[in-house]
């Protein structure tokens, strides 16, 4: 008799969380509201050692595969987890979610050690953070990057 | 292993104050910790407390890395934990000071976790990131009656080489030999028992498709003297050992991550007392782990374990290790990236021993 409401407990406890998962998945994947398509640019210091990126290189450095170009040790910039260039970076750049993202780095500085992105409140606060610091590399929207000294363009990502 | 002091906790708040305003390449702090509620069916004549169904607060971990410039960086885990008696305990778990060469080669120097297999050298000491409540039991710390020598003292050369559309991982470490203490294998913190260091050396290979796939073979071979618990100690037996194995791991972290997990890693130790002549004995010990991802937060995991030992081998009988099978049922739903519940079911065979369920619960977070 306990085993059997035992058994039933677990099932119930089971079905909760699978509906309760997917109820919160669909809720994620409901259109939100609609932004226009925006231009999403990777920017870095005029010193920094490359003057173009490809998406895997630049989705190495992110997930600390990559660690030094040229010699030099490289910082990648993120964004704050709330910013919708973060999320766009993620889908487009990393492909993974935020979770997965947060998973990888705990998970990787568990590991191996390193050093996790730098981390800014704004694409102003990026910009800045590349034009100063010597391999630092960010993502910032093109109407922030347009006009600023002391950086270059390295990648541009078109209708995120 | 010392007694915990309240002055730990002063020094540690310290040194966090003292970092607080540091700029932005100041040091990462991690704490982990877990609650694990477990009731088991053993024979009480082997565990009295075993059918009580116990809480208890699991490893306090605390991690930090500090870099100190561009390609050295020092990184460190010191672990509270409590013994039976409620005695609390530090335990520096690892300490290396690291030079980054280039992405292919960097050099440690200090404590580490042996290269030997997937888990050892991915999930440390957090109750937070693997999937399941406990390790596998033949790779349990040396402390916690482990029997394989997961930690080294000493020096490590590592490296990830990426050449589409492979990417290669390797390791080679060498440090202090392990011994046995009455029945504790201990990894050698501070002297060698003799010239011979102990040496490891993984490689793994991580394929572009599929994404999340590695495949690796490893091998550590060392000399392990044997020392009864007598006042001074006396070596009572040697061992020239090696240990290869391979191990393979799938774990998709991409694209939402839906999908099958999966770990595997199978041991073969060879032992062989060069004194009394008796032989080799190989023995042999292997998990498979396999977990379906619902959702990105929901697992629910399988994992079956079996160690094999040969008779009369002196090295297992020296630690007391005997054959085991042991099923593993369990389920995973992570509340955030920093915390996570899991409960599962343990059916445990101690060969000709004991044959009993564990039913555990755990709550493990990070911070």
């Amino acid at each position: 008799m306990r085993r059997h409401a035992l058994q039933s407990f677990v099932l119930a406890v089971l079905l909760s969380v699978i509906l309760l998962e997917t109820g919160r998945v669909a809720a994620q994947n409901q259109p939100t509201t609609q932004n226009p398509p925006q231009t999403m640019v990777i920017i870095a210091g005029t010193s920094f050692p490359k003057d173009r990126l490809t998406i895997q290189e630049l989705k190495a450095l992110y997930l600390g595969e990559t660690q030094l170009l040229q010699d030099l040790r490289i910082h990648p910039v993120d964004q704050r987890e709330n910013q919708l260039i973060r999320k766009r970076f993620l889908e487009r750049v990393v492909q993974m979610t935020r979770d997965r993202y947060i998973d990888y780095w705990n998970l990787r500085l568990f590991r191996y050690g390193g050093f996790s992105p730098l981390l800014r409140n704004t694409g102003r606060e990026v910009i800045e953070t590349v034009r100063e610091q010597d391999g630092a590399l960010g993502y910032v929207w093109l109407e922030e990057a347009r006009n600023e000294p002391g950086i270059k363009i390295l990648l541009t990502l078109d209708n995120l | 292993m010392r007694l915990l002091r309240p002055s730990f906790f002063f020094t540690l708040l310290t040194l966090l104050l003292s970092q607080a305003d540091r700029p932005a390449r100041g040091f990462e702090f991690k704490g982990f910790a877990d609650v694990t509620y477990t009731r088991s069916s053993v024979d009480p004549g082997i565990d009295p407390d075993g059918r009580n169904g116990s809480f208890a607060i699991g490893q306090f971990d605390l991690f930090l890395t500090q870099p100190l410039d561009d390609r050295l960086e020092v990184l460190s885990e010191l672990v509270v934990e409590s013994d039976r008696n409620g005695e609390s305990f530090i335990d520096l778990e690892r300490l290396q000071i690291s030079y980054l060469f280039s992405d292919a080669l960097q050099l440690h120097a200090g404590r580490f976790h042996n290269i030997i297999g997937y888990w050892n050298t991915a999930y440390h000491h957090a109750a937070l990131f693997p999937a399941t409540i406990e390790r596998p039991a033949f790779l349990e710390f040396e402390d916690d009656g482990g029997i394989l020598p997961v930690h080294v003292v000493g020096v490590w050369l590592s490296g990830e080489v990426a050449t589409a559309p492979i990417e290669i991982e390797y390791g080679l470490m060498a440090g202090n030999g392990p011994r046995i203490d009455n029945d504790v294998l201990n990894p050698g913190n501070v002297s060698d028992t003799n010239k011979n260091k102990a040496v490891s050396a993984n490689i793994t290979v991580k394929p572009s498709h599929p994404a999340g796939l590695g495949l690796g073979i490893f091998g550590h071979f060392g000399q392990v003297p044997i020392f009864d618990a007598s006042s001074p100690p006396m070596e009572i037996g040697q061992v020239d050992q090696s240990i290869l194995g391979a191990d393979l791991f799938y774990q998709n972290l991409q694209d939402g991550a839906i999908g099958l997990e999966l770990l595997a890693e199978y041991y073969r130790i060879l032992d062989e007392d060069p004194k009394t002549g008796t032989g080799r004995f190989t023995s042999s010990a292997y998990y498979v782990q396999s977990g379906y991802h619902f959702t990105e937060r929901f697992i629910p995991y399988l994992r079956y374990e079996q160690v094999r030992i040969e008779a009369s081998d002196p090295y297992f009988t020296a630690l007391g290790a005997a054959n085991s099978n042991r099923w593993v049922y369990g389920l995973r739903y992570s509340l955030n990236p920093d915390s996570a519940l899991k409960a599962e079911v343990r059916i445990v065979d101690q060969v000709g021993l004991d044959r009993y369920n564990e039913y555990a619960a755990q709550w493990a977070f990070g911070f």
